[in-house]
C-alpha cells in the first residue's frame, strides 16, 4: 500500500511529471546516502579490528557519537546537493542592494 | 535519538535505519531551512515584485501565494518538503511490509496483561476518514490490512519518529509529557481517577496520563483497530496500564459522568468541525461535575494573511484538509455549545511548539502553537 487516498499531488514546477522525478531523485539521495553510511560502517568495523561480514554490519551498534557525525554528513550533503536552491535564497538575504536578483531575473515556471 | 524498544516496534536492518535517518534529515532541511526561508524570499522579494507588477501589496493567502508562484526557491523549497513527506512513508512502510507478519503475531501474544483492549469488528469508518489519507500517510491511520493487523500504527509509530527527526521523544511522547505536566502544575489539586484520551493512536500522549496519575484508571479510544491493537500491546510492553477500545470518541459506550478528565492531543485539526462538535458534547456527557475536558489541538492563530499562509503548509501539501476549518472555529464558544459554563473556560495561551524543543536547529518562525484549551463541567 504505497499510493495515499485524498487530493491529487499539488502542482510544483508547472510540470507533473518534473514532481515526479524530483520524487525519484529523492529516493536515489536517499539510496547514496545509505551506501555512503555502509561503506562508513566497513571502516568501523576495520578501525575495530573486525571483518565487515553481512552479520557483522546487521549487529554493528553504532555509538550516539558516530550516530550525530552521520547527522551532519547527510546535512552536509543535502546543501551541497541542492546548492543551486539554497543560491536563490542567499540572494534574497543580501538584502536590497545591486547584488539582488529582481523578479526579471528569477527564473520563471516558464525558464524552469 | 533512537526509539525506546517495546513489544512491537519495528525492527530496522542497518540500510533501512540509514533510508529513515535520511528521510529525517530532509525533514529537517525543509522545516528548519527551506521553509523559514520561504518567508525570507517572500519579504526581500516577493512581496515587493508583487507589488510593482498589481499596485498593491499581496492582500490574501492567494495573493501571498502567488506573489512567491514566480520564486525557484519557493516551489522547490516545497517540492522538497512533500518529497520527504511521501519517501518518509514509502521508507518506513517498505520496512514494515516484510515484518509485519512478525509484528501481528508479537501485537497478539500478551499475557498477564495490566491494561485491557476491546475491538469492535462492526464499528463503522465514517467517510470523513476514507476520502483522504492524512499527511499523505497511505491507508490512514485505519485501514486493516487482514486480521490482527497493526500495519498503520507501526507505520505511524516509525514515521512520526523520522518526520520530527526524533523530536518527539523516544516513545514520541514530548507532546504528552508536556500538556500533562502543564495541567498538574496549574490545577494542583485535581487528581484525576478516571481519565480517557481521545484519539489516542499508538498511545504517545495516553502513557503520559498514567504516569503522571498513577492511581487514576487511564482509557484510550481510538476508531483504527490496528491502532488499538498496537496501542494496548506496546502498553502492555511499557508496563503501562491503560484500556484501550475501539470507538468513535463522538459515539462511546461509557456510561454518562464516568470521567474526571477527557482529553486529546492533536486530534482536532484532523476532523471535520460537527466531528469535532460532537467529541466535545460526547466529553461533556461523560464528565461528571467539576470534571474537565482539556485538549492540545487548537491550531496557531494567525494575525494576517501573510501569517495564515505561512502556518498553514501542512493543509495544502500534506493533506490536512481539516486544520483549515479548526482554525475557524471558535472553541470558547464551541465549549459552551457542548454544555460547558463560559466562565469555566481556560487556555495556557500561546507557547512554542513542543516538538521543536528537542530537535537541533533553530527554532523556526512557524513553530508557535495556539496552546492548551480547557473548561470544566459545572
Amino acid at each position: 500500500m504505497r499510493a495515499a487516498r485524498g487530493p491529487k499531488r499539488p502542482d510544483y514546477m508547472g510540470n507533473p511529471d518534473l514532481d515526479r522525478f524530483m520524487m525519484m531523485f529523492s529516493a536515489l539521495m536517499s539510496e547514496v546516502s545509505a551506501l555512503r553510511e555502509r561503506l562508513d560502517t566497513h571502516e568501523l568495523l576495520a578501525v575495530a579490528g573486525k571483518v565487515a561480514t553481512p552479520e557483522a554490519i546487521e549487529e554493528f551498534a553504532i555509538s550516539p557519537a558516530d550516530m550525530a557525525r552521520r547527522s551532519a554528513l547527510r546535512d552536509a550533503y543535502l546543501k551541497r546537493i541542492f546548492r543551486v536552491v539554497f543560491e536563490d535564497l542567499e540572494r534574497a538575504e543580501r538584502g536590497p542592494d545591486g547584488s539582488i536578483a529582481g523578479p526579471e531575473e528569477t527564473p520563471t515556471r516558464d525558464s524552469a | 535519538m533512537t526509539q525506546t524498544r517495546h513489544a512491537v516496534l519495528p525492527e530496522q536492518t542497518h540500510d533501512e535505519a540509514s533510508r529513515e535517518a535520511f528521510c529525517g534529515s530532509m525533514r529537517k532541511l525543509f522545516t528548519e531551512q527551506l521553509w523559514p526561508g520561504v518567508r525570507d524570499v517572500y519579504e526581500a522579494q516577493a512581496r515587493a515584485a508583487f507589488e510593482r507588477r498589481t499596485g498593491h501589496a499581496p492582500a490574501n493567502v492567494r495573493e501571498v501565494r502567488e506573489s512567491l508562484e514566480p520564486s525557484f526557491f519557493y516551489r522547490t523549497a516545497n517540492l522538497i518538503g512533500r518529497s520527504a513527506q511521501e519517501l518518509l512513508w514509502d521508507t518506513v512502510g517498505e520496512s514494515i511490509e516484510r515484518q509485519i507478519d512478525d509484528l501481528n503475531a508479537r501485537a497478539a501474544d500478551i499475557h498477564d496483561a495490566k491494561g485491557s483492549m476491546r475491538l469492535d469488528p462492526d464499528l463503522a469508518v465514517p467517510r470523513y476518514m476514507d476520502m483522504v489519507d492524512i499527511h499523505v500517510m497511505p491507508g490512514n491511520f485505519h485501514t486493516e490490512l487482514g486480521e490482527g493487523d497493526v500495519f498503520a500504527a507501526a507505520l505511524y509509530d516509525r514515521g512520526v519518529h523520522h518526520f520530527a527527526y526524533g523530536g518527539m521523544g523516544p516513545e514520541n511522547e514530548f507532546l504528552g509529557i508536556a500538556m500533562s505536566n502543564w495541567l498538574k502544575a496549574n490545577f494542583p489539586d485535581f487528581a484525576p481517577k478516571r481519565i480517557l484520551d481521545m484519539g489516542a493512536g499508538p498511545g504517545f500522549s495516553t502513557l503520559p496520563w498514567k504516569r503522571l496519575y498513577p492511581n487514576a484508571e487511564v482509557f484510550g479510544v481510538d476508531i483504527s483497530a490496528p491502532m488499538v491493537r498496537y496501542a494496548h500491546a506496546r502498553a502492555e510492553s511499557l508496563g503501562v496500564a491503560v484500556h484501550y477500545s475501539q470507538q468513535d470518541a463522538a459515539h462511546t459506550d461509557f456510561a454518562d459522568e464516568s470521567f474526571d478528565l477527557v482529553t486529546s492531543c492533536l486530534l482536532t485539526h484532523e476532523n471535520p468541525v460537527p466531528q469535532i462538535r460532537a467529541m466535545f458534547a460526547e466529553s461533556h456527557r461523560l464528565l461528571r461535575a467539576g470534571g474537565m475536558m482539556f485538549i492540545d489541538g487548537a491550531h496557531p492563530p494567525a494575525a494576517n494573511h501573510e501569517d495564515e499562509f505561512f502556518t498553514t503548509w501542512f493543509n495544502y501539501n500534506a493533506n490536512e484538509p481539516f486544520a483549515v476549518g479548526l482554525r475557524k472555529l471558535d472553541l470558547e464558544e464551541a465549549f459552551v455549545t457542548a454544555g460547558f459554563p463560559a466562565e469555566n473556560y481556560f487556555t495556557s495561551g500561546a507557547r512554542e511548539a513542543v516538538y521543536l524543543k528537542g530537535m537541533a536547529g533553530h527554532k523556526t518562525r512557524s513553530s508557535a502553537s495556539a496552546g492548551y484549551r480547557g473548561t470544566i463541567k459545572a
